[in-house]
């Protein structure tokens, strides 16, 4: 057994002290043997959402490493992770001018033997390039999962990346976009669901550097249970990132009493000619809504089912693989008829 | 002798603590069609919701039975199964869930049975077809960016694929023009058999054109205060409400 190691992981990029307990989270993962990633220079220093430490650590400790190359005007296609569920891994993609690349990782329950999953991709957007990442799971009980993101975004180019969260005796994630060139663009979805006592704890951060420069973070999820989840969203405006936007929005449903949610909203602002907006719904189902499926015939816990479901399938339907897709959904029922 | 369907009994009902329904009777025989009519306000949706089993709308007095059964206390899923349909004034949006993959789950759910994709597919998009709704809303995410009109027929749909017993319609003509209020029409003669019964909420004389309705009451401050046959509707549509009011005062 490897030893026990704290990493303090997701920190809001400026400390406050209304949110001193939130600034950060402490991590724990086990390190086992120390492999020495062999990381490509142009990867080095690439800002992720869950930080510098989590970072080091998964470059040390990496099972498998990936590096997935898209010369000019390549369109790779779809890519799926062979490799998903392994203790620890590495991808790192450099998508060259105007190519395209969707790289998708979904760790189930069967494919991750051990108890700890640990995620990084890194991606560097070249001018016109379109990258989609995908990373979900469905993670049995008795696993830690993480996964983390970090992207450096060019002009015109587009990064969009998903994270599915719905497993897993704790979840990590974080993304962080560098949107450097002229309308570089980030949209980037959460999902996640939270029962039993699953710790979810997120942190997101878009940096805007270049001009007219996008974003849009959106996270939407459901708790039951005793879950615990934590959100940070930050966007920040860099001098000089004139007429850049960002939008931020998050949708929660609370099912359980013990369910205990917070969130970070953060806009930093160091250029006026910016337009930042975050909004927020936090709630129970809609009373109308359940109504309305129940007098289709639906029991209210298929109801609830629906409803949540419904949140999360605009974002399941674009994870590009059928059985993934299913799986995600059978997994999803066996939680909530558990509940 | 007819077979009754359903019996209200001096129902009485609040919403938010306010009584709105105040001693509501009401029968209505299989195969029967039952028209209901009164000024806005007068408490005709909050009926339907009551029938239907809205937890908003607290039953204080009287019963509602069911094929003889009291369901008075059931919940709205367990009236659905029991064959009863409401179609909304106001319908949800259920963004995440296609038109058609609710519906197979509803009708699977409601006759137990297991649904066949590609037939219930089929069947779906000649039910939308008839009701001249493009056949590519079965697929959208359900009202999700419907219009008013599309809402009203996305309910129709919903009720001639899920087939029950008795089917309530609130206002389902009001923001269809004159043509879909006939395709409308149209889909609910198709649906009406002598085995099934209808509770119509209408302002409207057009959508009852194709059908053969039985009875007509007025409902006025939460009271039935006028039932008759058809020809009332034709009354109430050149005098209004207000000598029947003044009649039951
Ligand atoms: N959900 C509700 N909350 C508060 N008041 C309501 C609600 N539903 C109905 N009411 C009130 O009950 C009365 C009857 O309404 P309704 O049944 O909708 O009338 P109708 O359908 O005949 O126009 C009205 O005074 C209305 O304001
Ligand atoms: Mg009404």
């Amino acid at each position: 057994m490897g030893e026990q190691n704290i990493l303090k992981v997701n920190p809001l990029p400026t400390l406050t002290w209304n949110h001193l307990m939130l600034n950060f989270a402490n991590l724990p993962l086990e390190s086992g043997s120390q492999v020495k990633a062999d990381i490509p220079s142009e990867f080095d220093g690439i800002e992720t959402g869950m930080g510098e430490e989590f970072v080091s650590f998964v470059e040390n400790h990496a099972a498998a490493v990936r590096v997935i190359r898209a010369g000019k005007g390549q369109d790779l296609g779809v890519i799926r992770d062979e490799n998903a569920g392994t203790s620890s891994e590495v991808i790192l993609i450099d998508a060259g001018e105007d190519s395209q690349v969707t790289f998708y990782s979904h760790a189930s329950e069967k494919a991750c033997p051990g108890t700890q999953m640990t995620r990084l991709v890194k991606v560097i957007a070249r001018a016109g390039a379109r990258v989609t990442v995908i990373q979900s799971q469905t993670l049995g009980d008795d696993v830690m999962a993480a996964d983390d993101f970090g992207a450096v975004v060019g002009d015109e180019a587009r990064v969009h990346l998903i994270q599915a969260e719905l497993g897993g005796k704790a979840a990590f994630a974080g993304g962080c976009a560098a949107l450097k060139g002229y309308k570089a663009d980030f949209t980037e979805e959460t999902i996640y669901f939270g029962d039993g006592s699953r710790r979810l704890d997120f942190s997101y951060v878009t940096r805007h550097t270049g001009k007219k420069t996008t974003t849009s973070i959106l996270a939407s999820g459901a708790l039951f249970g005793s879950s615990d989840k934590v959100y940070r969203g930050s966007m920040d405006f860099i001098h000089g990132c004139s007429k850049s936007k960002g939008r931020e929005a998050e949708n929660v449903l609370l099912f359980s009493k013990e369910a205990r949610n917070r969130s970070i909203p953060l806009i930093l602002c160091d250029e006026e000619d910016v337009d930042g907006q975050h909004a927020a719904s936090i709630g129970k189902i809609n009373k109308d809504l359940m109504y309305y499926l129940q007098s289709r015939g639906l029991t209210e816990s298929q109801a609830r089912q629906l409803a949540v479901e419904s949140r999360f399938n605009p974002v399941i339907d674009e994870i590009p693989d059928e059985s993934v897709r299913q799986e995600i959904h059978a997994s999803l029922e066996r939680r909530m008829n558990l509940d | 002798m007819s077979e009754e369907l359903l019996r209200v009994e001096n129902l009485h009902a609040d919403v938010e603590e306010k009584e709105i329904l105040k001693g509501i009777n009401l029968v209505v025989n299989k195969g029967e069609t039952h028209v209901l009519m009164g000024p806005n306000g007068a408490g005709k949706s909050t009926l339907d919701n009551c029938i239907m089993g809205n937890p908003e709308y607290k039953v204080t007095e009287g019963k509602i039975l069911f094929g003889g059964e009291d369901i008075t206390r059931l919940k709205a899923d367990a009236r659905a199964r029991k064959g009863i349909f409401m179609s909304f004034q106001a319908p949800q949006e259920v963004p995440g869930v296609t038109m058609e993959d609710f519906l197979r789950v509803c009708k699977k759910n409601l006759t137990g049975e297991n649904i066949r994709y590609f037939a219930f597919h089929k069947e779906l998009a000649a039910t939308m077809k008839a009701l001249d709704m493009d056949d590519s809303y079965a697929s959208r995410y359900l009202n999700v960016g419907f219009s008013g009109g599309e809402k009203k027929k996305a309910e129709i749909v919903q009720m001639l694929t899920l087939n029950p017993t008795f089917a309530m319609l609130d206002e389902t003509d009001s923001g269809l023009d004159v043509d879909a209020v006939r395709v409308v029409s149209e889909g609910i003669r198709r649906f009406k058999t002598d085995e099934n019964s209808l509770l119509i909420i209408t302002h409207n004389t057009k959508i009852l054109e194709d059908l053969k309705v039985d009875f007509v009451h007025v409902l006025y401050d939460g009271k039935i205060i006028k039932t008759g046959g058809p020809e009332l509707v034709d009354y109430i549509n050149e005098n209004g409400f207000a000598e029947l009011i003044r009649e039951g005062e």
